[in-house]
């Protein structure tokens, strides 16, 4: 365990040009061989990147199989509190942190995103609970959107005032798409 | 120890005396609905459904002119709505089209649906929950539980001073969340520059396509139609036409128990261009039926479980008008 520990922190230091060439060579080797240092080295990379400003491409995978294993949640907060670090031994607070925080700016500088999302550090969002699609049913097409247009002034979902019930009904491409 | 204790009293004497506003959860309700109208405010809030989310972003502006309000949604496709006391212009961007429904003998405002106490209490068992803090505001929690499965629960959280709602959940039958709105922020009250409420999508030289639609007071009587076996709890809400320019009339009438809303539509089938899809279908939290009567198309979309919302579809029947 210890030893791991210690590698990892070797891999972090040559990440940020701490280590000495031989070392260098000698934990590239490690990297290559042992899949925990390998996926060290991206999340280190990753959050290197992002701290830099330089969108990352692509999200190493078990970081992403991590991130879709948890609830849609944007805070780091929140992933403060549910994040198991188990896997890089990481000391708790400072790696939910860390992760929380890669995690946060990842998706603020994702093209799609707004910049008024992106900015606003107040958007936080805990979702309580994730929303589930109703059990079955074929997704209306658009051919249906004037009426739904038409009913959301009575929309009961639920009570929201005025325009909110009309995001309802902007429909997800993709949704139309997936039968 | 001992000076903890002699703290106690004082620190009792601080808590608030207990609620003196609006005790009962369907006083709640009320100032709910009618919050929107009181209140100003500006807020960013995420509506959930079915794995996605969409970020939107609200100005609400309750002066003399009345209530006016603007949604911007930041998310993938871009589209904005705006809203006055008559009027309501639908933009979407991608196909430069911006719909504007114009209400010529006005309903009133508000037009959400929210039966009496008493009717609500027929269908649903509504109770206070705890209080939450969301967006940085003290919330009361309210719970709207249906009597049977022929409706959706509720779970709403309103601010204490305004009873402004900060988030609202839909809820299944299995107390599975169907949808959820959730303000990310808000504030509340003080006076919003106008300025906010001026679109952000229609720039530019290029022309817009209009489409134009008038609501007026209808009557499916008098086009020869009759509601007849309704699922128990809906009655009849409202009656309208909706007038397209060039176009016939749409026979449009809202079915409630007092909170849960269903439209139903009634026009040519002919007139549907892209056609209409024959049966159940959906779109998000929102259920479909459509069905075909002689030449008509009788469409109902409602956020009410498939089976209400096929009920009522059936329960429009036609009849040989008497000439």
């Amino acid at each position: 365990m210890k030893e791991i520990e210690a590698r990892k922190e070797a891999v972090s230091a040559m990440l940020d040009d701490e280590l000495r060439a031989r070392e260098c060579e000698c934990c590239s080797a490690l990297i290559k061989e042992q899949p925990e240092l390998r996926d060290a080295w991206d999340i280190y990379a990753l959050i290197g990147d992002v701290l830099r400003g330089t969108p990352a491409s692509a999200m190493p995978c078990s970081f992403a199989d991590r991130m879709t294993a948890e609830p849609t949640v944007l805070a780091p907060r929140a992933l403060l509190v549910r994040r198991r670090m188990k896997f890089y031994a990481w000391p708790a607070a400072a790696a939910a942190a860390g992760i929380g925080f890669v995690t946060w700016i990842f998706l603020s500088v994702l093209p799609a995103q707004n910049v008024e999302v992106a900015s606003a550090k107040r958007v936080a969002v805990r979702a309580q609970a994730t929303p589930t699609p109703p059990a079955a049913g074929r997704v209306a097409g658009p051919e249906i959107e004037d009426y739904l247009l038409a009913h959301q002034p009575y929309s009961s979902s639920p009570v929201m005032q005025g325009v909110a019930p009309y995001i309802q009904m902007v429909s997800d491409p993709s949704e139309g798409a997936k039968q | 120890m001992k000076m903890w204790r002699l703290a106690i009293p004082a620190i009792i004497g601080f808590l608030p005396a207990g609620p003196s506003l609006a005790a009962d959860a369907t006083d709640w309700l009320q100032r709910i609905y009618s919050a929107g109208e009181r209140q100003s405010y500006i807020g960013t809030l995420v509506y959930q459904q079915g794995g996605r989310t969409e970020t939107s972003k609200i100005v609400h502006v309750v002066d003399a002119g009345g209530v006016q309000e603007r949604l911007e949604v930041l998310d993938g496709e871009p589209r904005e709505i705006i809203r006055t006391d008559d009027e309501v212009r639908c933009y979407t961007p991608s196909t430069m089209t911006v719909r504007v429904e114009k209400r010529v003998a006005r309903p009133g405002f508000p037009e959400r649906v929210l039966g009496s106490p008493k009717e609500l209490a027929e269908h649903y068992r509504i109770r206070k929950g705890g209080t939450e803090r969301i967006a940085g505001h003290e919330c009361q929690m309210i719970v709207l539980e249906p009597k049977d499965d022929l409706r959706y629960g509720h779970r709403l959280c309103a601010e204490i001073g305004s009873g402004l709602l900060l988030k609202a959940q839909t809820l299944g039958d299995r107390q599975e969340v169907i949808d959820q709105f959730q303000f990310a922020d808000l504030d509340i009250g003080g006076r919003v520059d106008h300025s906010l409420l001026a679109t952000r999508v229609a720039h530019g030289n290029k022309p817009w396509r209009v489409e134009r639609v008038e609501i007026a007071r209808g009557s499916l009587a008098a086009h020869g139609w009759m509601l007849k076996d309704l699922p128990p709890g809906y009655r009849l809400y409202a009656d309208l036409k909706r007038v397209q320019s060039g176009n016939a009339e749409i026979n449009h009438v809202v079915l409630s128990d007092g909170l849960a809303a269903v439209s139903v539509f009634v026009e040519p089938l002919a007139r549907r261009n892209p056609p209409l899809q024959l049966g159940t279908s959906r779109q998000g939290a929102i259920n479909i039926f459509v069905r075909k009567v002689g030449d008509f198309a009788v469409t109902a979309v409602g956020e009410a479980p498939a089976e209400s919302v096929r009920a009522i579809a059936q329960a429009v029947e036609h009849r040989k008008p008497s000439h």
